[in-house]
């Protein structure tokens, strides 16, 4: 009985979070077809958007999870002097709304000449603490001995993370590349602060001033489909990507 | 479980490949679907003392809400350079050989659209210009 009653609840839950999603899709084909061919033909500035979102979107998660595998490498198996201090830093950081570092990064973006272009919202996204702090925890279950016996092989510590560390924790990597791109994916406020160009604009931040409409819809769905795209692709690597951070 | 996921990665990658194709070739494909439409020039005509803009009168439209023509203009909308209908009031002060005499609404080498397949607001290529 509890059991039922529980999966009846689990079903409602599941319904009140694809229900906006499918009504969104259903009222998009309300026209049919046209509010598609309007976004990807008639509407370049949305079109425009999209690609802007995606180069972001790829650029800024990449860039993170690249920095961020070494900032693990480094949080997890080096032993140095304040590393648990800096660590509580980054832990810090992350925990922060984002709206505080907000204003910084608009004056660091004036400053290197970055401002309204979408290296703005790339650089800051690349140092994000986020990734570093879940590869940190999925690393520190690397066995040592591993590590240890690739050193006979090679001196070089870069190699040690691309051929042995990096393919032991794919999942974790994986997990945390859909995750930043997801996040750089819905951004709106800090487009809004770090660029003034409309032409810069990624998508999200367009959405958000269109008015009801097919077309509207057309484009929501459109906009919600690349990330569930990766986590459909990658829901496995996600899941033990969580895994091996929950373990921890 | 794997057909989902090929099935996902196929879609996504021809959802990306669709986006970069109609990025890169926009202009093309909208010049393709954009109905073709002749044109012509307004010119000086001189209405007793007064010196008016004239047009063929078949540039010139009626509707319930008056005379109107559609003037091709330059679109902002649209990143490559293009022209939209932009319906523009009219006032046909008299027609003379073929030209309508216009009180206002027109200037000099505004270029009127001739033909029934335009709408007002669309995006246009334009054709020959008439004579």
């Amino acid at each position: 009985m509890v059991k039922r009653v529980s999966r009846l609840f689990i079903a409602i839950l599941a319904a009140a979070f694809v229900l906006p999603a499918a009504a969104v899709i259903v009222a998009s084909l309300k026209e049919g077809i046209k509010p598609y061919v309007d976004f990807f033909v008639w509407e370049p500035k949305y079109l425009r958007a999209l690609a802007v979102s995606m180069f972001i979107a790829f650029l800024s998660s990449a860039g993170s999870v690249a920095v961020s595998v070494l900032a693990a490498y480094v949080f997890s198996q080096i032993k140095f002097r304040g590393r648990g201090f800096l660590f509580y830093i980054y832990i810090i950081v992350m925990m922060m709304p984002f709206q505080v570092t907000l204003l910084p990064q608009y004056i660091i973006s004036k400053a290197l000449g970055i401002y309204d272009t979408p290296a703005a919202m790339i650089f800051p996204a690349v140092f994000s603490p986020f990734a570093a702090f879940l590869l940190t925890q999925i690393m520190k279950s690397i066995p040592r001995d591993s590590i240890e016996a690739a050193r006979l092989d090679t001196s070089s510590t870069l190699k040690i993370i691309l051929r042995v560390i990096v393919p032991q924790m794919r999942g974790g990597v994986v997990c945390a590349w859909v995750m930043m791109f997801a996040e750089q994916w819905n951004m709106v406020a800090e487009p809004l602060v770090l660029m003034e160009s409309e032409k810069n604009y990624p998508l999200a931040v367009l959405l958000s001033k269109t008015g009801p409409g097919a077309f509207s819809f057309a484009a929501t769905a459109l906009f919600m489909l690349l990330p569930l795209g990766l986590f459909l692709i990658f829901e496995s690597e996600i899941l033990e990507g969580l895994e091996g951070y929950r373990l921890k | 479980m794997k057909a989902v996921k090929i099935t996902a990665a196929a879609f996504l990658a021809t959802f990306v490949a669709l986006t970069a194709v109609c990025l890169a070739a926009g202009p093309k494909i909208r010049d393709a679907l954009s109905p073709t439409a002749d044109y012509a020039c307004s010119e000086d005509i001189l209405l007793g003392d007064r010196l008016c803009q004239s047009l063929p009168e078949s540039a010139v439209r009626h509707d319930g809400e008056g005379s109107y023509v559609l003037l091709a203009v330059p679109s902002e909308k649209y990143p490559e350079r293009c022209y939209e209908a932009r319906r523009t009031e009219v006032e046909v002060l008299e027609t003379v050989d073929g030209r309508a005499a216009l009180g206002y609404g027109v200037r000099p080498g505004d270029k009127a659209l001739i033909g029934e397949d335009v709408e007002a607001g669309e995006r246009v290529v334009l054709g020959r210009e008439a004579g």
